[in-house]
């Protein structure tokens, strides 16, 4: 896996769950409803939760996009992803006839579908922490540490 | 609140109505037998529709509770606030 190729997914993780937020953060109380139909997560967590992870997913997207601590942002959404799809199997085993809540607020039943499309991402992020090192956001802009890697000066005798 | 065989008897009887407080996709799924769907989220329209004429006196017992949403308490409190005297809660999930 090249660091282009990682580049290129992190950019495309980082639109996703920038698109994904933005569809949530608007509209909490939708957000909260679609979150309470899975009945795992515990009612004094609901609003908060429904408020502070569709930010969550906003601050590590743009992170992702700008390159700016990418491989914690790659580890946050890693974690939401592996939660949620914890989520969506348990309620398929309970046969809940429910939807994901994960773009708008009607969203798509949950299934195998959803399940595949989130450990996909799961491999994008992997990819991401392991191998981005591509345009990187440090103080004073972007760079490629691979060509700004300074060789330190010989010892002199 | 009420006990299930409590609430049992009374329906036996035909003098509670029952009330499924859940989103319609659960009810649909899976109810109490003879059980009526007033989901929290269409309290205002399903209320005109199919409560607005019922006695005020009837005993009417609510249920559907979750970890997350407790849709029975919020159901009971807005049948309280619209002058229904007799209303409980079944006890349990």
């Amino acid at each position: 896996m090249s660091k282009y190729t990682a580049f290129v997914l992190r950019i495309y993780v980082g639109c996703f769950f920038l698109y994904a937020s933005m569809s949530k953060i608007p509209y909490p109380a939708q957000f909260a409803e679609a979150t309470a139909n899975y009945r795992l997560v515990p009612y004094w967590f609901l609003n908060l939760g429904a408020v502070i992870l569709p930010w969550v997913e906003f601050v590590c997207g743009l992170f992702l996009i700008i390159g700016f601590m990418s491989r914690a942002s790659a580890i946050l959404i890693g974690f939401m992803i592996i939660l949620f799809n914890v989520m969506v199997l348990i309620n398929m085993y309970w046969g809940a006839p429910i939807t994901c809540g994960c773009y708008d607020t009607v969203g798509e039943p949950i299934g195998w579908k959803k399940i595949t499309e989130n450990l996909i991402m799961l491999i994008f992020i992997v990819q991401i922490y392991y191998f981005d090192r591509l345009f990187i956001f440090r103080r004073g802009g972007l760079e490629d540490p691979a060509r700004s890697r300074v060789t330190p000066p010989a010892a002199s005798r | 609140m009420v006990s299930p065989s409590a609430a049992m008897e009374e329906i036996q009887h035909d003098e509670t109505l029952i009330l499924d407080a859940m989103p319609t996709n659960f009810y649909q799924q899976r109810h109490i037998g003879g059980a009526v769907n007033i989901p929290l989220g269409l309290f205002d329209i399903v209320y005109l529709m199919t409560f607005a004429e019922e006695d005020k006196e009837r005993k009417i017992v609510v249920y559907g509770e979750t970890i997350s949403k407790s849709y029975d308490l919020e159901v009971a409190n807005k049948l309280l606030l619209r002058g229904y005297k007799n209303v409980r809660i079944l006890e349990g999930d």
